[in-house]
């Protein structure tokens, strides 16, 4: 390709964890560690180093929409931070051909004192549009994020939804000719998410260059045409977006039957309300995330609560790998909303299962009063629905429809 | 399409990237082109720390001139610290004014990479731009309190001198000073969180070695020239100069100041832009 906008070639990175990493946060221990090395040898030190990325290289053409998809912790973050210049490569090339704009974050430095319109500004400027840019765009802006009536409130009264509305706004509208996207599509409510994604659509339309990290396979089908699988670091597969999903699905760890939640950005968390710790699948297939066809499905959630809550409305939904929502059970089919305190909760949730046999995404959700803006989202998880006999009945994945109201139970206790 | 192609290929401002080795020159042209970004910082900074406050602005002169009375009852009335021929309130005020501005920038320097960490690992700009900031936004303060040195003179019925017009090459000076050890200290802060304890330490022992409260002539001749080291000591030293008529210029320690400022400067810059690749790693 010879009017690339990104090539990159054989980058690295690497991360001192473990000890090492800590070591150097006070100088006590960096001292401590300094006369460590000197008893240590240079071979053992190198086993605390954690390549993030290892040789990655690509070459993204003028006007593409790029996909880049992967597991949890296999580099995908740390890639666009490179390619933004936040952080620094260990090893490797990158050419950039075009002013960058970064959207890892939505509201990336808004400050909760100071007003939405405030926040606008600041927030423009951080990403480098000019003062009179903003202007000229501000009533796009606004009028795209839809809060015109709260644009004077200090942005600490907004909900989240909001906040993350007015945050995607501005940062939509600054007109890089290279955008960098990071899982940040699947913000705020359904509505809200299409208009992004159209948003992003207009965007390329235009001729500009997209790079996209989602974990949402439906968006990415929209969006991309070509895409990357990271593995460990690694490129394992660059290629049509539909090839790539197939080989990443194809290596989605299944083998489990838990999942745990270590740093709270591999579920949405919208407010430090509530987290999932842990999420586990009782009475499936073996030890994986599997179910027999017309098994219920039994999951077992720790949360972690931080701040109390009346109302909190919990619920698990099953999509195809289209992106369609099939199933979908609250916690108010049965024991009505949930009062919850800080600490620790086990949610035993069980649900009739009435797929056809096949891959599926499992999600979870909470919110509170209003049910367009989450406390919470996940959906990481894929849940397989394995054939007992030849034939399999149930919903037809060719004509998608969403089944509520089926048999579900939601019980929550107290540990901690 | 191809018309499009070749316009962005004219506008795009086309780099590299790759790892970044050693010491790191300023990149003059990239701050420019974010020129808009140290207003809008200094503005935040400003409009942050006076939201919610009661009284907002007016804490910028609350703060030294409360000081001052303090000063002024317990070393000026008690102590009977003498002042070089003017009433001591004005004299401690001369002092107070800069050394609040930099006691004030250096400690919110210290804390400003950490406070701003979301920043730092979610985007790009040169990170140069927020120890800058911070000596901006408070300079808006210690212009403030600037103003009321007028009314303490005019209390005491002291008459500036006309030197006094030559203040903002001093207060150009006192800012440097803050930023250069904010480069410093904030950098460091990343590195080694021990130096958020040291700092408010370093600042108390800071102000005793510094001519605020007492005057120069207190000090045993043997230890001036040691202590005038101190970059503030030339600078508190020329603050009260230009204001009272018959004081020396101090031309020796404001030069001695003025280069250990730009040591301190310099050398601050290029450790800051040393390690400010691992910020978004640390942070
Ligand atoms: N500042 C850091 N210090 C040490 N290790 C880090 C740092 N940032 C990232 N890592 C490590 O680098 C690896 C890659 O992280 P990265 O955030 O790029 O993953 P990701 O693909 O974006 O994952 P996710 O899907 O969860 O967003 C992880 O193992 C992570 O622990
Ligand atoms: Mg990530």
């Amino acid at each position: 390709m010879s009017d690339y906008a990104i090539q990159a070639t054989e980058v690295s990175k690497s991360y001192r964890i473990g000890k090492l990493k800590a070591a150097h946060h006070t100088a006590r221990e960096a001292l401590q560690a300094l006369a460590a090395s000197f008893l240590r040898n240079r071979r053992e030190k190198s086993d605390t180093l954690l390549w993030a990325l290892k040789d990655v290289g690509f070459t993204i053409g003028q006007g593409e929409v790029f996909g880049i998809v992967g597991k949890n912790g296999s580099g995908k973050s740390t890639l666009l931070k490179i390619m933004s210049r936040i952080t620094d490569p260990t090893a490797g090339k990158i050419h950039l051909r075009g002013r960058v704009g970064s959207l890892l974050e939505v509201g990336t430095g808004f400050h909760p004192d100071l007003t939405g319109r405030e926040n606008v500004y600041f927030n423009g400027a951080i990403l480098g549009m000019r003062k009179e840019e903003i202007n000229r765009r501000f009533d796009e802006i606004i009028a795209f994020s839809e809060i015109e009536r709260f644009i004077d409130t200090p942005v600490k009264y907004y909900s989240s939804g909001m906040y993350v509305r007015l945050g995607f706004s501005v940062a939509a509208h600054f007109d890089p000719d290279i955008m960098l996207v990071d899982e940040v599509l699947s913000v705020g409510d359904i509505a809200f998410q299409k208009k992004c994604i159209g948003r992003m659509e207009n965007i390329a339309r235009s001729g500009r260059t997209i790079v996209v990290v989602s974990h949402n396979m439906a968006t990415m089908k929209e969006l991309c045409t070509r895409a990357m699988l990271l593995h460990q670091g690694q490129v394992t597969k660059i290629g049509h977006i539909d090839q790539v999903m197939e080989e990443y699905l194809s290596q989605h760890a299944l083998e489990s039957n838990e999942k745990i939640i270590e740093h709270s950005n591999d579920s949405v968390v919208l407010e430090n309300k509530m987290a999932i710790r842990r999420i586990k699948l009782e009475q499936g297939a073996g030890q994986s995330f599997r179910v027999y066809w017309q098994q219920a499905v039994n999951l077992s959630v720790d949360l972690e609560i931080f701040t109390p809550m009346e109302d909190v409305r919990f619920g698990v939904y099953l999509r195809d790998l289209a992106g369609n929502y099939l199933i979908t059970a609250y916690n108010d089919h049965n024991k009505g909303h949930w009062q919850l305190r800080p600490g620790q909760y086990s949610v035993k949730i069980e649900f009739e299962n009435c797929l056809k046999p096949g891959l599926y995404l499992l999600g979870l959700r909470a919110h509170q009063g209003d049910p367009q803006t989450n406390l919470l989202q996940m959906e990481d998880l894929y849940l397989e629905i394995l054939e007992v006999s030849s034939s399999g009945a149930g919903s037809d994945p060719k004509n998608p429809a969403l089944i509520t109201g089926i048999r579900s139970e939601f019980l929550c206790n107290k540990l901690l | 399409m191809e018309d499009k192609k070749i316009k962005f290929q004219a506008s795009s401002q086309e780099f590299f990237i790759y790892p970044l080795r050693g010491w790191q020159a300023i990149n003059w042209r990239e701050l420019w082109s974010y020129r808009e970004l140290f207003y809008f910082l200094t503005w935040k900074e400003i409009k942050v720390r006076y939201k919610q406050t009661a009284i907002g602005i007016f804490w910028a002169i609350i703060q030294p001139f409360l000081t001052m009375v303090i000063f002024s009852l317990f070393f000026g009335k008690f102590a009977k610290i003498e002042s070089e021929g003017v009433p001591y309130p004005v004299f401690v005020y001369l002092g107070l004014l800069p050394w609040t501005y930099f006691s004030q920038s250096l400690s919110r320097s210290t804390e400003c990479l950490i406070g701003n960490s979301s920043l730092l690992r979610k985007i790009y700009f040169p990170r140069l731009i927020i120890p800058v900031s911070i000596g901006l936004s408070y300079l808006i303060d210690f212009l403030i309190a600037f103003v009321i040195l007028f009314g303490v003179m005019f209390y005491y019925q002291f008459v500036p001198q006309k030197a006094i017009v030559f203040m903002p090459i001093l207060i150009i000076q006192t800012f440097l000073c803050g930023v250069g050890f904010g480069f410093w200290l904030s950098a460091l802060n990343v590195l080694y969180r021990d130096v958020r304890y040291v700092v408010p330490f370093l600042l108390q022992i800071w102000l005793f070695v510094t001519p605020v409260i007492y005057p120069v002539s207190l000090v045993d001749e043997n230890w001036r020239w040691i202590l005038s080291l101190n970059p503030l000591w030339g600078l508190v030293e020329g603050y009260r100069a230009l204001v009272i008529a018959d004081k020396p210029i101090p031309y020796a320690a404001l030069g001695v100041s003025a280069v250990i400022i730009l040591f301190i400067l310099i050398t601050g810059v290029y450790f800051f832009r040393r390690v400010e690749k691992h910020f978004a790693d640390l942070v």
